[in-house]
């Protein structure tokens, strides 16, 4: 999901005044105002390190988005969190979670969780965005993370927004250092998330036992990220239908649109339900299409057509006669 | 913090199944989504989702950043309840989740005395997302008759409990936030005592 960082315009700085206790200071705050991933550096921020004195530690930082800022429908924020956190190796077991929060609206939360292995730790941790959810699990006390995400609607607002960096510790664990990479820092894209629809083609003919018959479809993304592994099924009844062709289809990344046709077989009368399915590891919307199929009686010989093929046979005989 | 006003987006009914009535049975299990995500508004005996097979209603959604572990650190500890199911999905299909719930709680009045239960729900890796409510997760509450547990339920009162505890633990509460689909007049079937007013308590977890 990154983009390729490099702002297209100059940095507008805005003077920003903040009451503090003790001085009236001014801070300088950077105007993310152009696509790109606008890193702590960019905004003017050293690398933050938290040294886990505390249960919760939290470090907040500041920027500025235009007035018309929001997430989505033509431009979106991400966060993109990148960070080494190192797990004191006298920790037993519990659990801690590095988060990130814009306007104290949470786009990232890796929650790790420590277990005492022998002399060593086991540390398990899951990262999960919109797009799914990662699992990874090591005996390192040092772990390196980096990991992107949409954020909230309510985490981008106009004006001056904030940008907390939290550490919570939980149980007989102790971090030692959770360092915020410089390159953290919140992206600005025209790349929306992936959204899926599904277009199905009815056969036209009506359908009798016996017949074979084709369903088209078309799963179109109109995101501009990919989906991953995406595959399309048809649910059928098998004791009414046969599905000869083939059975899925799948992208591993579904840039723009997967087409394909499930051709069946009717082998009972009656009206029949197929669902055509959608499946995705990706957090989106899976349309699915029912389609219902009525099966009619067999074609074959007809009992009319006898008394009209004698019938005419007999016209045919009378006006060759005649005219003989 | 207690606040009543509409805080942002709610779920949005999509089906309703409805069965006959039977012991442990209700008439409004719905399945409310709310973007990519789905869940269904009850939770149940086991990994069966039939209004014949409920335990208690959905009366609880922490949001923001939470996790099935950090909402339990909110509530006090005790002795976990049963393994109860929920039935959710978060874009990706439908998983079943399963929990004993936070330490139960004895709460001791004139009357009786109760323990104070609430299951906590979430995919595997204990926490949801959407662009809505960020990181979520949902909870049942009720009460169990603390010595023989002779009856279940409550399921109100018991959610205005944990909202109360959530308040004075320093939490943002929306008590009663939205229309979840879901209530229970006072019936006891089977000393499963049914008494829900529909509404979920929202909780903001920062």
């Amino acid at each position: 999901m990154s983009l390729a960082s490099g702002k297209s315009s100059k940095l507008f700085p805005i003077f920003f005044l903040i009451f503090s206790p003790s001085v009236f200071a001014i801070e300088q705050l950077e105007v993310i105002d152009s696509y790109g991933n606008w890193t702590l550096n960019t905004l003017g921020y050293p690398p933050i390190v938290f040294m886990g004195q505390n249960d919760t530690e939290s470090y907040t930082v500041r920027y500025i988005l235009p007035p018309n800022a929001s997430q989505g429908p033509g431009d979106w924020y991400l966060v993109n969190l990148n960070f080494l956190i190192e797990f004191s190796k006298n920790s037993t077991n519990g659990y801690a979670y590095v988060s990130a929060l814009t306007n104290n609206r949470s786009s990232a939360l890796i929650k790790f969780t420590v277990k005492k292995n022998n002399d060593s730790l086991l540390i398990n941790w899951s990262e999960r965005n919109l797009l799914g959810v990662s699992r990874y699990s090591t005996t390192s006390s040092v772990i390196n993370v980096s990991f992107t995400n949409y954020l909230q609607y309510q985490g981008v607002i106009p004006g001056v927004n904030t940008l907390t960096f939290k550490l919570e510790q939980h149980g007989d664990i102790k971090v030692k250092r959770l360092e915020i990479s410089p390159t953290t820092g919140i992206e600005l894209t025209p790349l929306s998330p992936p959204e899926l629809k599904l277009d199905v083609k009815l056969p036209r003919d009506s359908i009798s036992n016996g017949d074979s018959f084709i369903i088209n479809f078309t799963l179109k993304n109109f995101g501009d990220q990919p989906p991953e592994d995406v595959l399309v099924r048809a649910v059928y009844p098998k004791e009414a239908l046969e599905l000869v062709g083939d059975a899925s289809y799948y992208a591993p990344h579904l840039e723009n649109k997967l087409e394909g046709q499930f051709e069946f077989k009717a082998l009972k009368k009656g009206d029949h339900q197929i669902v055509i399915m959608t499946e995705t590891i990706s957090g989106i919307k899976r349309p699915s299409a029912r389609i219902l199929v009525p099966v009619g009686d067999k074609k074959g010989f007809s009992p009319l057509l006898l008394p009209i093929a004698v019938a005419i046979l007999a016209l045919l005989t009378y006006f060759f006669r005649k005219n003989r | 913090m207690h606040v009543r006003e509409p805080l942002f987006v709610t779920a949005i009914l999509l089906t309703t199944i409805v069965a006959p009535a039977m012991a442990a049975t209700t008439q409004n299990l719905n399945i409310l989504g709310i973007r990519e995500d789905y869940f269904y508004n009850y939770d149940f005996l086991s990994r069966t989702a039939s209004s014949t097979n409920v335990d208690w209603p959905v009366t609880m959604l922490f949001y923001n950043n939470a996790d099935v572990n950090k909402v339990k650190n909110i509530f006090d500890g005790g002795i976990p309840g049963g393994y109860m199911y929920l039935k959710l999905n978060d874009g990706a299909g439908w998983v079943w989740d399963r929990d004993t719930g936070t330490g139960t709680k004895h709460v001791s009045s004139v009357y009786d005395d109760r323990w104070l239960h609430m299951r906590i729900y979430a995919d595997s890796d204990d926490r949801m997302y959407n662009l809505n409510w960020g990181y979520y997760v949902l909870g049942t509450t009720h009460y169990d008759e603390a010595w023989s547990e002779s009856w279940s339920g409550y399921s109100e009162d018991a959610e205005e409990e944990y909202a109360d505890e959530a308040s004075s633990s320093g939490y943002t509460v929306y008590e009663d936030w939205s229309y979840w689909y879901n209530p229970e007049p006072y019936r006891n079937e089977s000393n499963h005592i049914w008494s829900n007013n529909g509404y979920t308590t929202a909780v903001n977890v920062p």
